[in-house]
């Protein structure tokens, strides 16, 4: 464990580190846990993308997960790897890259396509390059049906493509909405509706119109400075925006195609460059916590966890208003080095998993537990 | 830097847009003044007019000063961008930059006519307008949704070349219709030699200059596919410039030669370096302006467009084929061009269309091609099939692609069947993107056989829908809650339940493309009759009277314009001439592309 960590007490719950994952050799962006399989990806300035299997522990004395190193992948790209996805599937796995491209990555399966053969540590091939953005990659996200592929870059574009079978793709829409870089691409958890959020402090949400083309339905806008990170809640009615103004703040789908701003969050002391949104481990019974648990990072080195529910209004106690409280911190996390990303792990059972990459070339692991 | 008033885009969203990267280092040409060392700083200063002044502060000794003339200035050069630099730069993938167009503008046109000295003067330069066949669907349908009756384009080009000629001055007022006749007939022929080995398939479109550009820029592995034909524009500077003038008795730097184009990016094209005749130091077209700006110009000089002139319905045959019947109000010229040649297909010049037609009209069995198509998700982007009805061999596979992301998935397609790496080359660093077998039944063989032919334009919906076409009329638009322009009633939505509407931008969006199909309906209102039919399935369409004229004409021009040795029988576009003239007609009718190399620097981007 870091020395430099701090864990703040007062809290109903501590965040312990898990694993710290050394390795790459420079800044560490992005990391991206397998929706179907104990692997964790991580992608870093030194354009390779690292992957870690995890298990429980089988010795006493030991901590209850192991993480081990299991393969790195070159990528070949020119540049940075600025973000990693998994498809929901857990087979394929996305890279944006500051070269302007985006590389689909996958294994070559056994003529019938066993899946008992998988073997992760086998060669990851580069399956397709998607090609078009002007400059560079910086997020990328696959839908919750894995049907579809958003990227997003510099040239002020996001990108949606559609996945073909054969890892071919098929560009579905260029949308050019925003005035300035777009830093992140998120997908709703269930439904086809997608949103991105850019230096031009906005958030666009987007969505196909089958006639016609994916169109941008709605901008969102509060955030006085860039939006970094956007992370849907996991039941889908709620939108969380990080961003350089240190707050967060959290829109609510008031109609089909309506969102907005109930809420911020403030916890933060410089830009917030990531957030993420799990389902979270209700810390005492009740609904206080039903919408899960927010971790939040940035620019201080801090890593908030908030809990979010609803419960009464202050103001009108007859309504509904959304609730939220900081459940557990850390500071210096990656010591004096920014922390660019923070996910949870979306693994059944390991809701209270999440990973952290920083500046100083690590991936750590961190566990989320009452005090 | 003034800019043209019609520069301003609709709310288009399938655009390239302008880069970040434009990179082009401003160059100051003022020569530097020698230094007075009394003078210690200055400031700039910016008067009414935009102007940039350099001003001395403490204002000691200088010579202005002592002259009594007030405070020193000097004017300072505005840093200009011309064509020719985003031409070179890689920085844009562009699409009607307002910062490329001060060079080629209306009151460029105005400012010429205002100094091209009267006639008798051997500096006067021969004045030629040349409009484009979108660009009067336009200004057709702009007419029409302001009108009880619906406006001809043949209306609208008698109306704007008495506009033209009476008012401007131009001498001669031109559709670019023939030109584009000639230019499918050279596609043709070029598809044919191609087909036999000469060169590589798919055959892609070279007609959009937005996507000829964007290849060069970012896709230079399409370049041998491209077809390397002019584009009807070009042509048109061709015949004007080589074959007119010398009908005219005029050199090529003579004529001053504009054309009308619902395109900015047409004015990039009329500016490349192959289009330049060094012996005249003169341009095929001199300017090129948008179908907006013929409007300012209309505007300008308080010409009515609605109002019909003398024998304006009154369709003209060439008279040097001896049909003639010219209106009066048609100058009589024994050069006239047939006029207005609608290829039937689509709006956006009839590429894939004429190209079907010449290879079912050459089979052994016409009757026995059959015709599918296939929508690709939308409208823009179709295939078509030419199958042998009996061994149901499949003869053609073409397909129309338009707009930004289906030209996207095209170069994708074609890169991938024809084996080529797909895009700036970092593809090649990342192994077995190729390398992989891809396993396929064989039933999908067939139905993946790759494209002999792609018409690809760089605009969703085509050349009706470009950038530099007229807006849609404003009419009772009222303003939804996001302030989005929108009209209520048109939508089907009535007044009062805005609560239960769907997302609004569709409805803002949708008004964009009604006005698109409106000018589609007008681009095939040719004559005050209704518009051709589609041509019937596997029948040689093109041979219809006017079209029979137009090829006979463009005969006796390839004849004139080549100086081709005498041959047998009559000289016919596809006719093989004698060498020399073979080489003239390949520097007349072909044209060359390149790869801009980018020099985009990787300035250290932190996030």
């Amino acid at each position: 464990m870091s020395s430099t960590t701090t864990m703040d007490q007062d809290f109903p719950a501590t965040i312990r580190e898990v694993a710290t994952l050394e390795g790459h050799e420079d800044r560490a962006w992005h990391v991206a846990w397998n929706p179907t399989r104990p692997l964790l990806a991580s992608c870093s300035a030194d354009k390779t993308v690292r992957l870690y299997a995890y298990s429980k522990s089988t010795d006493p004395d030991a901590p209850e997960l192991k993480f081990s190193h299991i393969t790195t992948i070159p990528t070949g790209h020119a540049k940075t790897v600025r973000a990693v996805a998994w498809s929901p599937s857990g087979k394929t796995l996305a890279t944006a890259s500051f070269d302007s491209n985006i590389g689909v990555w996958a294994q070559e399966e056994d003529e019938e396509g066993e899946e008992g053969a998988f073997n992760p540590a086998a060669e990851w091939e580069c399956m397709s390059l998607l090609e078009g953005h002007e400059t560079e990659c910086k997020s990328v996200a696959y839908s919750a049906s894995g049907n579809l592929l958003a990227s997003c870059s510099r040239d002020k574009t996001v990108w949606v493509w559609e996945v073909h079978p054969d890892h071919d793709f098929e560009c579905m829409g260029v949308l050019m909405e925003h005035t300035q870089d777009v830093k992140c691409v998120a997908w709703h958890p269930t439904e086809e509706i997608l949103a991105s959020a850019s230096y031009d402090d906005t958030i666009k949400l987007y969505i196909d119109d089958p006639q016609e083309d994916w169109f941008c339905f709605q901008t969102l806008s509060g955030h006085s400075s860039t939006v970094w990170s956007l992370a849907f809640s996991p039941d889908g009615r709620f939108l969380a925006s990080a961003s350089d103004d240190t707050t967060i703040r959290i829109w609510e789908r008031v109609q089909e195609h309506k969102w907005e701003y109930i809420d911020v969050l403030e916890g933060h002391e410089r830009s917030v460059y990531s957030i993420s949104w799990g389902r979270g481990k209700p810390l005492d019974s009740g609904d206080a916590g039903s919408l899960g648990w927010l971790a939040s990072t940035g620019g201080d080195g801090i890593i908030n966890v908030w809990e979010l529910g609803v419960g009464q209004s202050a103001k009108d106690p007859r309504r509904k208003a959304l609730t939220h409280r900081i459940i557990a911190k850390v500071s210096q996390a990656h010591g004096v080095h920014d922390v660019n990303s923070v996910v949870w792990c979306p693994r059944k059972g390991f809701e209270d998993l999440f990973a952290t990459a920083g500046d100083d070339g690590a991936v750590k692991v961190w566990k989320v537990a009452p005090s | 830097m003034a800019f043209s008033g019609a520069l301003t885009l609709t709310d288009l969203n399938d655009f390239i847009t302008p880069s970040q990267a434009c990179i082009k280092p401003v160059e100051q040409t003022n020569k530097p003044e020698p230094q007075d060392p009394a003078a210690a700083s200055t400031q700039i200063q910016v008067d009414s007019t935009g102007s940039y002044y350099e001003v001395a502060l403490n204002g000691l000794g200088t010579k202005a000063q002592a002259a009594g003339s007030g405070p020193a200035k000097q004017k300072l050069t505005t840093a200009e961008i011309s064509l020719n630099d985003c031409l070179a730069c890689s920085g844009c993938i562009t699409s009607a930059e307002s910062v490329l167009i001060t060079m080629q503008s209306h009151a460029e046109v105005l400012n010429f006519l205002e100094n091209n000295p009267p006639p008798p003067s051997c500096h006067y330069m021969f004045p030629v307008i040349s409009i484009a066949p979108q660009s009067l669907a336009s200004l057709a349908a702009s007419l029409s949704s302001s009108s009880s009756q619906p406006v001809s384009l043949l209306q609208v080009l008698r109306r704007v070349s008495v506009f033209c000629r009476d008012v401007l001055g131009f001498e001669h007022v031109y559709d670019t219709t023939f030109a584009r006749h000639i230019s499918l007939l050279e596609h043709a022929k070029e598809f044919a030699e191609r087909k036999s080995g000469e060169g590589k398939l798919p055959m892609l479109a070279s007609a959009c200059p937005g996507w000829v550009c964007y290849a060069e820029k970012t896709h230079a592995e399409m370049l041998p596919f491209i077809s390397r034909t002019k584009s009807p524009q070009q042509v048109m500077g061709t015949l004007v410039k080589e074959w007119l003038g010398t009908k005219w008795n005029k050199t090529p730097d003579q004529i001053y030669h504009v054309t009308v184009m619902p395109c900015y990016d047409k004015k990039l094209e009329a500016s490349r370096q192959d289009f330049y005749n060094e012996a005249y130091a003169t341009r095929d077209v001199d300017c090129v302006i948008t179908t907006g700006e013929l409007q300012l110009l209309m505007q300008d000089k308080g010409w009515d467009l609605s109002i019909p002139v003398r024998d304006e319905n009154v369709p003209c045959l060439p008279p040097s084929l001896g049909l003639a019947q010219a209106p009066t109000a048609v100058a009589a010229d024994p050069q006239a061009f047939p006029e207005l040649l609608m290829h039937p297909g689509t709006s956006s010049g009839s590429y894939l269309q004429s190209l079907i037609s010449t290879i079912t009209a050459s089979a052994p069995d016409p009757g026995a091609l059959e015709l599918t198509t296939k929508n690709v998700r939308s409208a823009d982007y179709e295939e078509y099939t030419l199958t042998h009805r009996e061994t149901r061999q499949v003869v053609f596979r073409g397909a129309k692609c338009y707009g930004f992301r289906n030209l996207q998935n095209v170069v994708r397609k074609v890169g991938r069947d024809a084996g080529v790496q797909v895009g700036r080359g970092a593809a090649g660093r990342l192994a077995g993107v190729r390398g992989r077998v891809v396993r396929k039944g064989a039933a999908a063989v067939q139905e993946d056989r790759g494209y002999d032919y792609v018409e690809v334009m760089a605009c969703p919906s085509g050349c009706v829908n470009g950038g530099g076409q007229l807006r849609p009329a404003q009419q009772q638009a009222q303003t939804d809650a996001e302030g989005l322009s929108r009209d209520w009633q048109e939508s089907g939505v009535s007044l009062g339940v805005e609560e239960s509407l769907p997302a609004a931008p569709i409805s803002a969006k949708w008004g964009d493309k009604e006005w698109t199909k409106k000018v589609e309906a007008a681009y095939w209102r040719t004559l005050p009759t209704p518009p051709p039919t589609p041509p019937a399935e596997g029948k040689p369409s093109n041979l219809g009277s006017p079209f029979e004229l137009a090829d006979e004409f463009a005969g006796r021009v390839l004849r004139e314009i080549t100086k081709a040795a005498p041959v047998e029988g009559k000289i016919e576009w596809t006719t093989k001439l004698d060498d020399k003239a073979e080489s003239r007609r390949q520097r007349l009718f072909r044209t060359q592309y390149r790869a801009v190399e980018s020099e985009v620097v990787g300035l250290a981007v932190k996030w």
